[in-house]
């Protein structure tokens, strides 16, 4: 995830909101492997049926990871410090005890890299699978380099489920890497983390082995919805609320000829939502799609394009100029597109961005990487995906009435 | 190169009489069907289908210029000899002709001839009157509801106009007023129609209402039992389709999902308009898009606006899509074009069984939309008597 933007603002009401997830009493406490199809509460959208999906990257993608560059590399804790004492601070405050940070920083384990200056120890399987989830969470952040091929600085992000909720359906992995890769899997406030692929290579044995692993990791739990149609359905009603003030019409027409049709029980959201996002839902990034260069679209991209007939490029560069002169904050009730920003609630900065469907119901894109793909996740979900911080504010907002096509 | 003709929807007198007997046999059809139809199995796996029926949203509707209720008959051309001819085979009497001539004060005006028939002429005309005239009529654009006429491909005027707005007394006016075009019913007389409408808010609904078409809402039904590996194969077009991949693997694994909307196995630009009628940004190239622009746009993420050009995409379709024989894959280009001149008049894409997706025109009123192959071709032989038929796939 990349922040890109600092802005700070919250309605009191959503404050509350806010204030509420992290307490974590607005959020869903189903047990990840016990999703079975559901629906939402009734609204003015009517009522929606969702059932579980787990979209899985391509081969394609997969093989261009640059984790599978070196896969039989041993793990190696590279840490800046300017002596071995510094080292022995970072590790003690990571908590580690006083004889293991002896041993991770003998010179049997623990080498100075002469091109990089950077201290680097092997800390053996041993190690690395005793560790706490607090642990990993309070090091590995500091470990070198600090770019985001570095599993341990931009580590793999798992649903707050953490694996199990993404490998309900065949994984082609044996239990025993599942369970490591849940042993090994942190926290960070309520997402989960997972940065041990080297432990994890070191226990498989063949390159097509590596590849599924990477695939399962990369796993993305997508939500199937459809809107219920039946003789209670009321038109006007549900017009006025996926219409969107004008900003949807082009799905009208479907909506009014599905509720004539008698026989038609379910009807895909797909065919309600605008048109970018339905030619994008529950897909990946392609090189030849939108996108420049190595420059792909991300949460805010999607997020403010999800009204645009055709996304604008220019929402690939920034998109604050944007937000501040054509969004004003949504009051109740809350409205289809309604645009759902998550900030850090000390700092300010955008986290993540995401559209409101219906209900807690949101159309997301989790991240710029062409392994995330488009999907339809709830709103607890995608908070508890970027609850990293130690708090963060959840505001929704919405384009002002001239901006309507 | 495979070519296979259709029957040509002819009207001639031998068949009138039969033909009255179908059309009395499709209006007394049940308003609905509540089970959805099935296609014919095959490697696109178990399809089932309910037909839609597509207004145009009133942005669009709002655009239609209401006609006068006075009706007018255009005869460019002809000589009121001739038009007399015509009007007799049309089994319009002497004393309507007559009438029809002095209303229409033919005897001052100069060619070409505009007759403006009374609204009880027109209506006390039968369906097999209006077939016959109505031909004759709708070569020139200046007759514009002839030319183009409202297709009602189920046969079904009441169910077609079904939870419409429209008064049943309009509907069965319409009723009263359509005509048998190939299998399916026809209805030109707008303005004998506005005759009997009071009210403009009836009159607005019924602008709108017969922009209807009928599209199709396509499901796959999947269960455990379901040969995944060869339903992927089949919809995934091969490299083109990958990004479909992920969420095919998905449906094959959840035990949850019982239906799949046939718009997730679209590539991305059909399924960005599956069943819409052209946004206004669609027209911004200063014409909205065809069926060239609609068919070979079909597996591109990003629309190339050149195959808006008709001679373009004909010389594309020619120098890199070659003709093919049955089996038919998803996504194949059906072309159909005229049995003389060999022109291309129409393309769509071949979806699965008999289904293809295709945009009938350029007009805002034209959505993208799903069809049963029979029903285009009866559509395309209102102007065309006997197209030509053949399909295409892009040479790898």
């Amino acid at each position: 995830m990349n922040i890109r933007f600092t802005y700070l603002c919250l309605s009191p009401l959503l404050f509350c909101m806010a204030t509420a997830l992290k307490s974590g009493d607005a959020l869903r406490d189903d047990k990840p492997n016990s999703f079975r199809t559901q629906n939402t509460q009734p609204g003015p959208w009517g009522i929606i049926e969702y059932s579980r999906l787990v979209l899985e990257p391509s081969d394609h993608y997969i093989k261009l990871s640059t984790d599978l560059e070196d896969p039989s590399s041993e793990t190696v804790w590279a840490i800046l410090s300017d002596s071995p004492e510094g080292v022995c601070r970072i590790l003690a405050d990571a908590g580690f005890e006083t004889d293991k940070v002896a041993s991770l920083t003998s010179s049997d384990q623990m080498v100075q890299n002469p091109a990089t200056g950077w201290f680097e120890i092997t800390p053996g399987e041993k190690i690395i699978l005793e560790m706490t989830s607090e642990q990993r969470s309070k090091l590995y952040p500091q470990l070198q380099p600090q770019k985001p091929e570095n599993p341990f600085y931009q580590p793999f992000a798992l649903p707050p489920g953490g694996i199990r909720e993404i490998t309900t359906t065949p994984t082609g992995l044996s239990e025993r890497t599942i369970g490591l890769i849940e042993q090994l899997t942190y926290s960070k406030s309520r997402a989960k983390r997972f940065s041990d692929i080297r432990l994890i290579f070191s226990e498989t044995e063949s390159y097509e082995e590596k590849v599924r692993i990477l695939k399962v990791i990369g796993r993305e739990p997508d939500l199937s919805a459809r809107l219920i149609v039946n003789v209670q359905s009321d038109l006007p009603s549900l017009e006025k609320y996926w219409g969107a003030g004008g900003r949807n019409r082009e799905s009208l027409p479907m909506l009014r000829s599905v509720l004539a049709a008698e026989g038609v029980d379910r009807l895909d959201i797909a065919h309600l939502l605008p048109p970018t996002p339905r030619k994008l839902i529950h897909t990946y990034p392609t090189p030849w799609g939108y996108g420049i260069n190595t420059d792909m679209p991300d949460c805010f991209w999607t997020a403010f394009s999800f009204f645009s007939d055709d996304p604008p490029d220019r929402h690939l560069d920034f998109t604050t100029h944007v937000f501040e002169e054509r969004y004003e904050s949504a009051l109740p009730p809350f409205q289809f597109g309604d645009l759902i920003l998550i900030s850090d609630a000390e700092t300010g900065e955008w986290i993540h961005a995401c559209n409101l469907i219906a209900d807690e119901l949101v159309f997301t894109k989790n991240g710029r990487s062409m392994g995330r793909a488009w999907i339809i996740s709830t709103l607890p979900e995608v908070v508890d995906s970027y609850f990293n911080t130690e708090k963060v504010r959840v505001s929704l907002h919405r384009l002002k009435p001239e901006f309507l096509r | 190169m495979i070519r296979f003709h259709f029957a040509i929807i002819c009207i001639s007198a031998c068949c009138l009489h039969s033909a009255s007997a179908q059309l009395s046999t499709v209006v007394s059809e049940p308003r609905q069907t509540t089970q959805p139809s099935k296609c014919a199995p095959g490697p696109w796996g178990e399809l089932e289908y309910y037909p839609l029926h597509l207004e145009a949203p009133d942005h669009i509707s709002d655009l239609i210029s209401s006609p006068s209720e006075r009706t007018s008959w255009h005869f460019p051309g002809k000589t009121l000899e001739e038009i007399d001819a015509i009007l007799t085979a049309a089994l319009i009497g002497e004393t309507d002709r007559q009438r029809i001539y002095s209303d229409s004060n033919v005897d001052l005006v100069d060619p070409p001839y505009r007759l403006y028939p009374a609204a009880d002429i027109v209506e006390s005309m039968n369906s097999l009157s209006r077939q016959s005239l109505y031909r004759h009529l709708s070569p020139w654009s200046e007759n514009r509801f002839h030319r183009h006429p409202f297709i009602i491909e189920s046969g079904n005027v009441r169910s077609w106009f079904a939870n419409s707005e429209l008064s049943l007394e309009t509907i069965l006016h319409v009723e009263k007023l359509t005509y048998k075009l190939g299998n399916s019913l026809a209805f030109s007389d707008v303005p004998a129609v506005l005759t009997r409408i009071n009210s403009d808010k009836e009159e607005r609904e019924f602008l709108r209402a017969i922009t209807r078409t009928r599209s199709l809402m396509l499901r796959m039904t999947v269960s455990p039992e379901s040969d995944f590996p060869a339903l992927k194969k089949y919809w995934t077009l091969g490299r083109k389709g990958k990004d479909l991949m992920s969420f095919f693997d998905s449906i094959s694994q959840t035990t949850d999902v019982e239906k799949v909307d046939a718009i997730h196995f679209l590539p991305p630009t059909p399924r960005k308009y599956l069943n819409t009628f052209p946004s206004l940004s669609l027209g911004m190239e200063g014409q909205y898009p065809g069926h060239f622009w609609t068919s070979l746009n079909f597996g591109r993420f990003n629309p190339l606006q050149d195959f808006d050009n008709d001679e373009y995409a004909t010389m594309y379709i020619h120098k890199f899509l070659h003709p093919v024989e049955k089996p038919y894959q998803f996504g194949d280009l059906v072309l159909f074009f005229h049995p003389v001149t060999h022109k291309i008049i129409h393309t769509c894409i071949f979806v699965a069984d008999d289904i293809v997706y295709t945009k009938n025109g350029r007009s805002p009123f034209n959505p993208f939309m799903l069809m049963k192959l029979e029903d285009l071709m009866g559509r395309l032989s209102i102007i065309h008597a006997e197209p030509g038929v053949e399909v295409r796939r892009k040479i790898e």
